[in-house]
């Protein structure tokens, strides 16, 4: 094997690593958007989906998921904002949405 | 190098040990939190790792703290430290670099991006690696003479002054503050009058206290604002201030003469001895990007250097120097 092919088999790996832990994120992010929906924000749910949406930002751009990785860092922008208070909004609705979507479609593409 | 890398996400350490090992000549160790990356660094005569890469959002103690911390044991006081972090605000640059961060990386990035920084550190810890040899071997030989550990122009590193820092952290602070895009902050140069003259005449330990002891009054003087400041050499301080201050350097001047005459220096035998400073004019980083924005620190610089060689040439200055030395 190649060194390029040691080096893209090891970043597979890791890549699976990043997809292995997605469905936990995803879940957390979940769980915040039906609060947001509902119309109220518990601030633990919304320090869980930070998390989460942090994690996310900071590998999957390098992992290929560029796409999901800006997404997620909207979405952490975006609840920076709400951090701390008792209301959601339409656009951070949006934007957690679009985060669902792209796990959901790294998910699909590495058939998960 | 041998290098400890601090995250608690383990997908981010997988990916670190995966890019370090693809561009080469590093050893890498992975910590999943502060506690544990204190634990592997214990307590040695010698750093155990050669460059340290933190994260800075962790449960329990984050990354700015732990880069305090890691400063203030003596062994890595010099340990190169590459914050890699998603946190782009410039609270957290400001703070990462005050804890004592040599650069800052902001995630996602690409394996060319760490290449690039590890380079420097490694050259940076090669520095370092020599100058501690330098100070070992002045330490073990006490019939040689003694050795020349810095010059005038070296940028002498100085410790345990909140808010000063490495001069090459410096440059990496505002190359960092135009990549992110945080601009308006203003950078201004301030100099020892007739340094030359004060190096030829004292020793070199004496030069190094004198130049702590002016950065001290540096920061007490900006205590109330926002600010960074670096020894660049030649008795040169760089000062970088948030764009909400503009300070008036005349005063500012007169208050850290203020604070040094409270200090009342002396010289190991008793004699006084006294530090005049001149500023040179205040440089915006506005709309700066990259390599310009450290053009920035350069430009201060340059300016400092010639307002202080008109003053030691006009009598009042020549006055000055000779009475510093």
């Amino acid at each position: 094997m190649t060194e390029l092919a040691d080096f893209q088999a090891a970043l597979v790996k890791v890549r699976d690593r990043f997809l292995s832990v997605l469905p936990e994120r995803e879940s957390s992010i979940s769980s915040l958007l039906n609060e947001v929906e509902r119309g109220g924000v518990c601030a633990d749910c919304v320090d869980q989906a930070k998390f989460a949406l942090h994690k996310i930002a900071g590998t999957a751009g390098t992992l290929g998921y560029g796409d999901l990785g800006r997404a997620a860092a909207a979405g952490e922008g975006e609840l920076a904002i709400y951090c701390g208070t008792s209301e959601g909004s339409s656009e951070l609705a949006d934007k957690l949405r679009v985060v669902l979507d792209l796990i959901a479609s790294a998910q699909s593409s590495a058939g998960r | 190098m041998r290098i400890l890398a601090v995250d608690d996400d383990p997908v981010s350490l997988d990916l670190l040990e995966v890019l370090v090992a693809q561009i080469g000549g590093h050893q890498l160790t992975c910590a999943d939190s502060a506690a544990s990356a204190l634990s592997l660094i214990g307590e040695s005569p010698l750093p155990r790792y050669e460059c340290l890469l933190l994260d800075i959002q962790m449960p329990g103690m984050n990354g700015i703290e732990l880069c305090e911390l890691i400063r203030s044991n003596a062994v890595y006081a010099n340990v190169p430290i590459l914050m890699i972090t998603r946190m782009n605000e410039k609270h957290f640059i400001d703070d990462a670099f005050k804890a004592g961060a040599t650069d800052y990386l902001n995630k996602p990035f690409e394996i060319s991006e760490l290449r690039g920084r590890l380079n420097i550190l490694s050259r940076v810890s090669e520095t370092n690696r020599a100058h501690t040899g330098k100070i070992f071997a002045a330490n073990t030989s006490g019939t040689t003479p003694k050795p020349e550990l810095f010059g005038l122009h070296s940028p002498v590193p100085l410790t345990d002054i909140e808010g000063v820092i490495d001069y090459g952290a410096m440059e990496n602070y505002v190359s960092q503050l135009s990549r992110n895009s945080l601009f308006g902050s203003s950078v201004f140069a301030l100099r020892i009058l007739g340094v030359a003259q004060i190096f030829e005449g004292v020793s070199q330990y004496e030069f190094k206290c004198l130049v702590t002891d002016v950065a001290e009054a540096i920061t007490l003087a900006m205590q109330d604002h926002q600010s960074l400041t670096a020894y660049s050499g030649n008795g040169t301080f760089v000062c970088v201030v948030d764009g909400g201050w503009r300070p008036n350097l005349k005063r500012l001047v007169d208050d850290i003469q203020h604070y040094l005459a409270l200090m009342d220096l002396h010289l190991n035998d008793g004699t006084p001895i006294n530090a005049y400073l001149c500023a040179g004019r205040s440089v915006r980083l506005l709309s700066r990007g990259g390599e310009r924005a450290v053009d920035a620190l350069c430009e201060a610089r340059e300016s400092v250097e010639t307002v202080s060689a008109e003053m030691e040439y006009s009598p009042l200055g020549m006055c000055l120097a000779q009475h510093s030395a």
